[in-house]
């Protein structure tokens, strides 16, 4: 029996519920718990008591005073249940835990990482900051990181019998968003320097880092892994590094894993001609802003005989507007057909749909299911 | 002299957060961010011109969406900045800054581009002699969206005649140089994208003022061949970036700011080898009067650095100055 065309999936993050977001840090507010329990009433959450119950000993009905680390730990694990319980009830077909336990993607994965450290505070835009890091030795996974992604892995496992797909920071974004200090020869031109520092440090990251964390999971039993790479088509000289850091994190891999790439909001046509050569499985784009590059891409895939399956983003996660299901069935159509197998279209949002609240984030991943099933009508399915 | 906008602290970003959620008013975000104005001011011991950082902005295009008409959802009426103006999500998508981890908003231009002339005067602050950055009439046309005018040409001159227009207020808080940063030809040169347009002279001379002094800046881009944009034109001064640039053998008829101190890593530069550096560049280039300065912006660095980095480049102009 052969898979179904169009599987279904998030790209990997979801926005904290408003209950999770002050947890320990303010008084919950009624309304605010009111809505937990019903949201995760409509969601069939069984773990909804332990927020609020009638006896008043609910995780929210707590004194901020009383609350303990073991608490906040539970309330990210429920907040978790939440977000695969949206995903199977908005009905996609791959799931992961939304990321309920991470803050963010990338100074969250340097924390676990030996060899980084904190460099200093920098505005990303408006009031939004992030720490940026220095590498300042040579890296590796640390243990209390790859105990955390075996772990986080195993709790979304116990929870959901469908496909599940951790995702991680690749290496090429790691590095292109840290300081190289450790990698600085400060010998002969400063850009050549760069270039080679840059090079040095990516290999370290894919090797050292992602690997392991790679086979931890495989080890786990993951069928599917998820490497997220915003970065990666911002500089075409590059792009061989980031193929080549890309094979090396694969090689983590079990046989048979299904090795997925999240790109986003870039000109994917600077990865050509090196993502010829990459061992993914599975590219998960951008695509609803319909940039001419990025038609011009999914040509270029077709062209170059690359049989990766191109997970289509159909749902633009910097708006409120949700996108009807004929629009989507009629992006994930016109894919198929540029692609020129429908066999080769996956379906999912642009990016994570951390950037839209719960209830919108949820809409959008229903019209989006409608829209694959729309689309798969069209093959008879 | 800096080439461009600066970090902000911890403590600042920390304050901005806050306000940003309803818990820090605006005179506390103003009074951080005045603190953090005055630091980098004082460090700049010896700079031929003297900037702020412009920390209040929120990207090198806010406040300008502001201060000149012609952007959807412009939201300023009158009088001083305000600093929650253009904080909104109505300005434009986050767009990725060049090769970057940090974003600025896409402005859209939905009519004509112009101002009163004292507009961006008005928001920034009295440092001294100073200079003020704003993006190049080339980056500036490569990195807005544009409903309004028929071609680049035109998007560019008007908004080059607004800078002009600005100038003698500006002059009369302080702001006697502008340096115009262009950012995008350097990219565009990296992805083999870049065509230099005929237009760019024109918009050069459409912003020069007689009393002001203005410079052109190339960040990550190959030194000589770019000099030869900023030749053609009225501009007083052309900066390169001295860590991109491979060939050091180029010349100019223009002054020459050598960016040699980097904005992209953390190191801070010792006095000695930025001495050599300089004097390396000077024995092989050629051009008529030399400052020197920052590659790109300082926003790339943590607030911290970005003052030792300062500190690094005003030592050596002083050691210089001593021959």
């Amino acid at each position: 029996m052969r898979d179904r065309l169009f599987p279904t999936q998030e790209v990997g993050s979801l926005q904290r519920p408003y209950w999770l977001q002050g947890f320990g840090r303010q008084r919950q507010e009624q309304r605010t718990v009111e809505d937990a329990v019903a949201w995760g009433k409509r969601l069939r959450v069984d773990e909804v008591g332990e927020l609020a119950n009638g006896s008043g000993t609910g995780l929210l009905q707590k004194p901020l005073g009383s609350i303990t680390d073991a608490d906040r730990e539970r309330a990210k694990e429920i907040a978790t249940i939440y977000a695969i319980r949206m995903q199977e009830s908005a009905g996609l077909d791959i799931l992961f835990n939304g990321e309920q336990q991470r803050t963010e993607m990338y100074s969250f994965m340097a924390n676990f990482v030996n060899g980084m450290s904190e460099a200093g505070v920098l505005n990303a835009f408006d009031a939004n900051y992030f720490t940026k890091f220095s590498i300042d030795g040579d890296v590796s996974v640390s243990e209390r990181g790859d105990a955390f992604f075996a772990r986080e892995f195993a709790f979304a496992r116990k929870h959901t019998g469908r496909t599940l797909k951790p995702c991680l920071t690749g290496a090429y974004t790691m590095v292109d968003w840290s300081y190289l200090e450790h990698y600085m020869r400060r010998n002969g031109s400063p850009r050549a320097d760069m270039e080679k520092a840059k090079e040095s440090a990516v290999i370290s990251f894919a090797d050292n880092v992602v690997r392991p964390l790679i086979r931890t999971l495989s080890v786990k039993g993951a069928a599917m892994v998820q490497i997220d790479e915003p970065a990666a088509a911002t500089n075409e000289a590059e792009s061989r590094i980031f193929v080549e850091s890309l094979n090396r994190s694969f090689e983590g891999a079990w046989n048979g894993m299904e090795k997925a790439v999240h790109l986003c909001y870039s000109d994917y046509r600077r990865l050509f001609p090196h993502i010829a050569d990459s061992k993914a499985t599975l590219y998960l784009i951008e695509f609803t802003n319909h940039a001419t590059n990025t038609f011009e891409a999914l040509r270029l895939f077709r062209e170059y005989g690359i049989k990766a399956k191109i997970g289509v983003g159909v749902v633009d996660i910097h708006t409120d507007a949700i996108e009807s299901p004929e629009k989507i069935r009629d992006d994930i159509l016109m894919a198929a057909k540029m692609l020129g197998d429908p066999s080769l279209v996956s379906v999912n949002p642009d990016c994570g749909l951390r950037t839209r609240r719960p209830e919108i984030a949820y809409a959008k991943l229903c019209s989006m299911v409608k829209g694959a099933e729309l689309a798969r009508r069209e093959f008879g399915e | 002299m800096l080439t461009g906008i600066a970090s902000r602290s911890s403590t600042t970003a920390k304050v901005h957060r806050l306000f940003r959620d309803g818990k820090a008013s605006e005179r506390e975000l103003r009074s951080e961010i005045a603190l953090d104005t005055q630091k980098i001011v004082a460090a700049q011991k010896g700079f031929a011109f003297v900037s702020g950082g412009q920390l209040d902005w929120l990207d090198l295009f806010r406040p300008i969406t502001e201060c000149f008409t012609g952007f959807r959802n412009s939201s300023r009426k009158s009088g001083a900045f305000n600093y929650s103006y253009g904080a909104n999500e109505s300005v434009g998508p986050v767009t990725r800054w060049f090769r970057t981890n940090t974003f600025y908003r896409k402005p859209h231009v939905d009519f004509r581009i112009d101002c009163a002339g004292y507009e961006l005067a008005e928001i920034m602050p009295d440092v001294g002699r100073a200079v003020l950055f704003l993006p190049g009439p080339y980056s500036f046309a490569r990195l807005v969206d544009n409903s309004f005018y028929n071609s680049d040409e035109a998007l560019a001159i008007d908004y080059s005649k607004a800078i002009a227009k600005s100038s003698e207020a500006l002059r009369k808080k302080g702001y006697s140089c502008i340096l115009l940063v262009e950012h995008s030809v350097g990219f565009d040169m990296s992805t083999g994208t870049f065509k230099s347009p005929d237009w760019f002279g024109s918009a050069i001379s459409a912003v020069k003022d007689s009393g002001t002094t203005l410079g052109i800046s190339f960040p990550k881009a190959e030194a000589g061949r770019v000099v030869g944009l900023a030749d053609g034109t009225e501009a007083d001064f052309v900066g390169i970036d001295a860590l991109y640039t491979e060939d050091l053998r180029f010349r100019t008829e223009k002054d020459l700011l050598l960016g040699v101190v980097d904005s992209s890593n953390i190191r801070v530069e010792n006095v000695a080898d930025l001495k050599a550096d300089i004097e390396a560049l000077v024995k092989s280039a050629s051009a008529a009067r030399y400052y020197i300065g920052t590659n790109d912006r300082l926003y790339d660095v943590p607030f911290d650095i970005a003052l030792r980095k300062i500190g690094a480049l005003s030592e050596v102009g002083g050691v210089l100055d001593e021959r």
